[in-house]
């Protein structure tokens, strides 16, 4: 069980390296999460991963991703939405200078209320048609409208 | 069969339209009963307290039943659009964006203005009272005074926080000489009727625990509950049954708890189950006098399916604009909203721009539905488009076409083993044009606001076979004054069944080009005043 795990976070670090910035997807602590959901999104896809891919390297995954699109597509939707919830990414995102909650709620964001001197629109752009002043227009030049008459 | 106490009205459907109906009907005294198959949604199950918030929106708080599969949804069949809705009290306003602009008067006339649709039988002004009212019920934010709607009432809150987000993009559209104007949405920006003001959390989409949007099931539902609606949550409607008379006489629903059927009875049976639901009800309602369905003899219901058309954009800017925060619509514009036969097509459309997008929503391609790179680029991609990016959709008023149209499945069943819709939508050529404009337009706004990259959802798969997510499902019991072309009459009532009124999307003649459940509930208010006079 562990080497499967070791091997699927080979594959997620295949997707999700490391850098100065962010940690690789191995050193998030999103491995026991991630296990439990590619065992809940379809039992055996771990192991049909590994199968397909065999070792994870660049190359292996280019391959799956060509070859299994439906199947990647799935990994690689589970990986990063799991990555990204991780206490260490979220640290990560904050450190590029945004505030950044990892929930939503309670907190919420600073109110920073809509200024009228601001904000409001200065144009006096834009128009409707008044009900009474709806006229036929000119069809002629569309001749796609044949469609449906 | 158990037979509960009769009603003067019986109200299929919890969502916004039923919410209102229900609401007016029982404060002017009449027994209502309204039933919903799905539940209760509290706020605590909101995913916004949990850490894992963006993965419960790709599972349980998702907003397609065929992803979602709840057990109060039913099975849309169809391999074209994705019919999005929330089955449960409160219906779609548990999972909605709240963007609450107005159709225009010219929505109303499209059978004058080139005779693709017919006109509606009210007409904007009309229906202006009932939206102004509607928007003192529902808590609406906003900023009157914009020229390219007619003249209306201050809104019930204050606009909105534009932030940075929305600054630049106004600014954009500044550049353009284009129309544009703070988007109005049901989600106050004060505190008003006891609900707290919108702490700009971001995660509209998943709706609203704290009650600052309104979510019908925190908003208006307790309001008609004391009033004296008798709610029945997981009650399923099967059919809706008539008397040899061919008046509506109630309807049998099933506890998806238990199982049991129960005849509901009433004077006044009204729909309100939305565009989908609704001629799904009529369609499975069919009897020896109705043998094409209730209401349906001139074969109207299930057609004329609209949703509007959509492309739209992911557009990314060099400075930080923080667009994870705040309400989803940031600004609206209206500058190619009405018909000009230059541009080659009838009909127009609006922009909508929206903030959005938590971490993992930005690395898997945000409003483009194009991902972030996998591997050594990753996070470089992802550090300079996180907080700097913004979606901008052009919603456009689709042509209503006999052929788009809801019916039964023939294969697919919900499970209470009643049959499924089944959704068929093909954009007319006019549709095409138009949404073709419209991408043009929508990087020329990617120019104006400076940005480094753009990326265009067309919503089309190679094949050709156009996919959007269809949130608006509209048209599919229009009323009119046509009898052989429509489903009922002005107030709602089918014009086969005199009792029978059906009170949702499913109503609307033509489609706008605004998200339009401002619209729903106007109309809903309308139709309720008149219903609850009925004797």
């Amino acid at each position: 069980m562990q080497a499967e795990t070791d091997q699927v976070m080979r594959l997620a670090d295949v997707l999700l390296p490391g850098d100065a910035l962010f940690p690789a997807a191995s050193a998030s602590g999103m491995a026991a999460l991630l296990m439990a959901r590619l065992h809940a999104a379809e039992d055996g896809m771990a192991a049909r991963l590994l199968a397909t891919v065999g070792e994870p390297t660049v190359v292996t995954v280019a391959r799956l991703e060509t070859a299994e699109p439906a199947l990647f597509d799935s990994l690689r939707k589970i990986v990063f939405v799991t990555y990204y919830e991780q206490e260490t990414v979220v640290a990560a995102i904050r450190a590029l200078g945004t505030p950044y909650n990892d929930a939503p709620l309670p907190a919420g964001y600073a109110p920073d209320p809509f200024d009228p001197a601001i904000d409001a629109p200065r144009h006096r752009r834009g128009h409707f048609v008044p009900t009474l002043e709806v006229r036929p227009v000119d069809l002629a030049a569309l001749d796609h409208l044949e469609e449906g008459r | 069969m158990s037979r509960p106490d009769h009603a003067d009205i019986l109200v299929i459907g919890a969502g916004p339209s039923g919410a209102i109906v229900s609401l007016v009907a029982a404060e002017a005294g009449r027994r209502v009963v309204c039933l919903d198959q799905g539940g209760w949604t509290a706020p605590a199950e909101h995913p916004h307290y949990d850490r894992d918030f963006q993965w419960q929106r790709q599972g349980r708080w998702h907003a397609e039943p065929a992803v979602r599969r709840a057990e109060a949804d039913y099975p849309v069949e169809g391999n074209q659009s994705h019919a999005l809705m929330w089955n449960g009290i409160g219906g779609s306003t548990n999972v909605y964006g709240a963007l609450w602009p107005r159709y225009r008067p010219s929505d109303f006339r499209k059978g004058t203005e080139h005779g693709l649709a017919p006109d509606w039988p009210i007409t904007y002004e009309e229906l202006a009272p009932f939206y102004e009212e509607s928007d003192r019920l529902v808590g609406i934010s906003g900023l009157a005074g914009d020229p390219a709607m007619p003249p209306r009432a201050p809104f019930p809150c204050a606009p909105l926080p534009m932030r940075d987000s929305g600054r630049t993009i106004a600014a954009g559209f500044e550049r353009l000489g284009w129309h544009w104007w703070p988007m109005p949405a049901a989600i106050v920006s004060e505190e008003y009727q006891g609900r707290p003001a919108c702490n700009g959390c971001g995660n509209c989409g998943s709706g609203c625990p704290r009650g600052s949007m309104a979510k019908f099931s925190l908003t208006l539902w307790p309001r008609a509950l004391a009033s004296g609606v008798r709610l029945l949550a997981g009650a399923r409607v099967e059919r809706i049954e008539t008397d040899t008379t061919g008046r509506a006489i109630g309807a049998v629903y099933i506890d998806w708890a238990t199982g049991a059927r129960t005849l509901q009875t009433a004077d006044v049976v009204v729909l309100a189950a939305n565009g989908v639901g609704s001629p799904r009800l009529l369609l499975l309602s069919e009897s020896a006098r109705f043998p094409n369905g209730l209401a349906n003899g001139n074969d109207v219901v299930g057609r004329y399916l609209m949703h509007h058309t959509l492309v739209g954009a992911s557009i990314w800017v060099d400075r930080p604009i923080a667009s994870h925060v705040g309400n989803t619509g940031a600004v609206i514009s209206s500058e190619f909203a009405e018909t000009d036969v230059s541009r080659g097509y009838v009909n127009g459309f609006n922009f909508n721009v929206a903030r959005g997008g938590a971490a993992a929503s930005v690395a898997l391609g945000s409003f483009a539905n194009q991902p972030a790179p996998w591997g050594a680029g990753h996070h470089a991609w992802f550090a300079r488009r996180f907080g700097h990016g913004f979606g901008a959709f052009a919603i456009g008023d689709d042509l209503p076409q006999a052929t788009n149209r809801i019916t039964l499945s023939q294969t697919e069943r919900d499970s209470s083993g009643l049959a499924a819709a089944k959704l068929h939508y093909v954009p007319h050529a006019n549709d095409r044009r138009m949404m073709h404009f419209a991408i043009e337009r929508l990087k020329d706004l990617a120019g104006a606001v400076g940005a480094f990259d753009i990326a265009v959802n067309t919503y089309c798969e190679p094949d050709g076979t156009y996919r959007t997510p269809a949130w608006h499902l509209l048209g599919t019991c229009r009323m009119g004054s046509d009898p052989a072309a429509s489903v009922t009459d002005k107030w709602h009532r089918t014009w086969e069944v005199p009792n029978l009124y059906v009170v949702d999307g499913s109503s609307v003649v033509t489609g706008g080009v605004v998200n339009p459940t401002s619209t729903v509930c106007a109309l809903a208010l309308r139709a309720g005043r008149h219903i609850a006079a009925l004797r």
